[in-house]
């Protein structure tokens, strides 16, 4: 804490913490939503439009951020929320208006339109390295008689586990493929990240109509069969973290 | 607008957990409204719930270790499914290209290790045994014989 400027310091110690915004007609709903003990959520209000915090907290570590996750859930469960990012701080509420519920006003509103009846379901899918092997083995005859040559020699073996390690990425594609058609048809938008495993060939965020859910539900159940060498996780619904984009208003260019 | 939780019984969604930190960091740590001169995090012992991550990039121990792995496993079906783009043209696929400068500083190593060409695939007869010609630079399993 030393290294931070008095500021920063400043704003931790007394500033507001946002988890999200919300339509300000939409606190009504939220008032049996259990978040928090009494006078813990201070919600800012600047015309249609709710900013929903708390006083910061002086350390931002791991029960903070299932708090976050926690209250934009219960919140996202009753109405529609466009979700913070876990970290953001203002000093205090008139701040929270003049830097981002009025500079932003238009592209909020048009953004809890859009998502509004929205929901996001995360997907993971790895594959199971010994049942991949195996299927690779299955399908790549010549793959499957050479393969004791890794016995034989160093380089002989880097040879068969290049093989190897190209045929894993051929089953990769392909099945991303697989998954991306499946769940694609249930879903309006995908958003990819990056893998965080060697056997990872899929790891996105769909945004679901909340009436579609059951559908995107049996084709994750689809996805499960046509991959049983794959362990395919979905996680939601959950608020739509991954579609929320602001452009940022300050940065117009003087030269215009 | 009310969105029903659990309007569909869902059998394969999993009920996000805010307290599966794992999945609560790959979810909100990165993503979600965000102004960046108002982001205040600390990301000191975060990283730390994200130990589950595994990369491993392509190398020649990622190729000793599937080298490894295939050659153990018991192949009780031997019949050949359908997924012949797996099998198409193996030898030109982008992870050749990657793989081929490993490859090569592998086998001047070892050129440079033992004086001499290593032995080709193509020419090998099934029994024969080379001293030397043996080096595997991370040895899982303690069995060489052939079968």
């Amino acid at each position: 804490m030393t290294t931070r400027e008095p500021r920063t310091a400043n704003a931790v110690a007394t500033g507001r913490y946002l988890y999200g915004v919300v339509r300000a007609d939409a606190l009504a709903a939220l008032e049996d939503a259990e978040l928090g003990p009494d006078g813990f959520l201070l919600p800012v209000r600047h015309e249609g439009l709710c900013a929903l915090t708390s006083a910061a907290p002086a350390e931002l570590g791991r029960e903070e951020l299932a708090r976050h996750a926690d209250l934009t859930q219960r919140v996202f469960e009753r109405v529609t929320i466009l979700p913070a990012r876990f970290g953001v701080v203002f000093s205090d509420a008139d701040e929270v208006v003049a830097e981002l519920l009025r500079p932003y006003q238009d592209q909020l509103t048009a953004q809890l339109d859009r998502l509004d009846g929205m929901v996001q379901v995360d997907v993971t899918c790895i594959h199971r390295e010994e049942q991949a092997l195996a299927l690779l083995l299955r399908a790549d005859r010549a793959l499957a008689a050479r393969r004791r040559e890794a016995n034989r020699s160093y380089m002989a073996a880097i040879r068969v586990g290049q093989r190897v390690a190209m045929g894993l990425e051929r089953l990769r594609a392909r099945d991303a493929a697989i998954a991306r058609e499946l769940l694609r048809r249930r879903a309006l938008e995908e958003r990819p990240s990056g893998m965080s495993h060697e056997h990872m060939f899929l790891h996105s965020a769909f945004l679901v109509r909340a009436s579609d859910v059951g559908a995107f539900d049996d084709a994750v159940g689809e996805l499960r069969r046509r991959l049983p060498h794959a362990l395919t996780r979905a996680v939601g619904p959950r608020p739509p973290y991954a579609f929320v984009e602001l452009r940022d208003e300050r940065k117009e260019p003087t030269w215009a | 607008m009310t969105i029903p939780p659990q309007v569909t019984a869902s059998r394969y969604l999993e009920r996000p957990a805010p307290s599966a930190l794992a999945d609560v960091v790959d979810v909100i740590l990165d993503k979600g409204l965000v102004i960046d001169a108002y982001i205040r995090v600390s990301l000191v012992g975060i990283e730390l719930l994200t130990i589950d991550a595994r990369i491993v990039i392509a190398s020649v121990d990622t190729y000793m270790r599937f080298a490894q792995a295939v050659n153990r496993m018991d192949l009780t079906e031997t019949e050949v499914h359908g997924i012949p783009e797996l099998m198409q043209d193996m030898t030109k696929s982008g992870a050749k290209g990657k793989a081929s400068g490993a490859i090569e500083a592998a086998e001047e190593k070892f050129e440079q290790a033992f004086g001499r060409k290593h032995d080709k695939e193509e020419s090998e007869d099934e029994g024969e045994r080379r001293p030397g010609t043996r080096r595997p630079s991370r040895r899982r399993s303690s069995s060489s014989e052939e079968g």
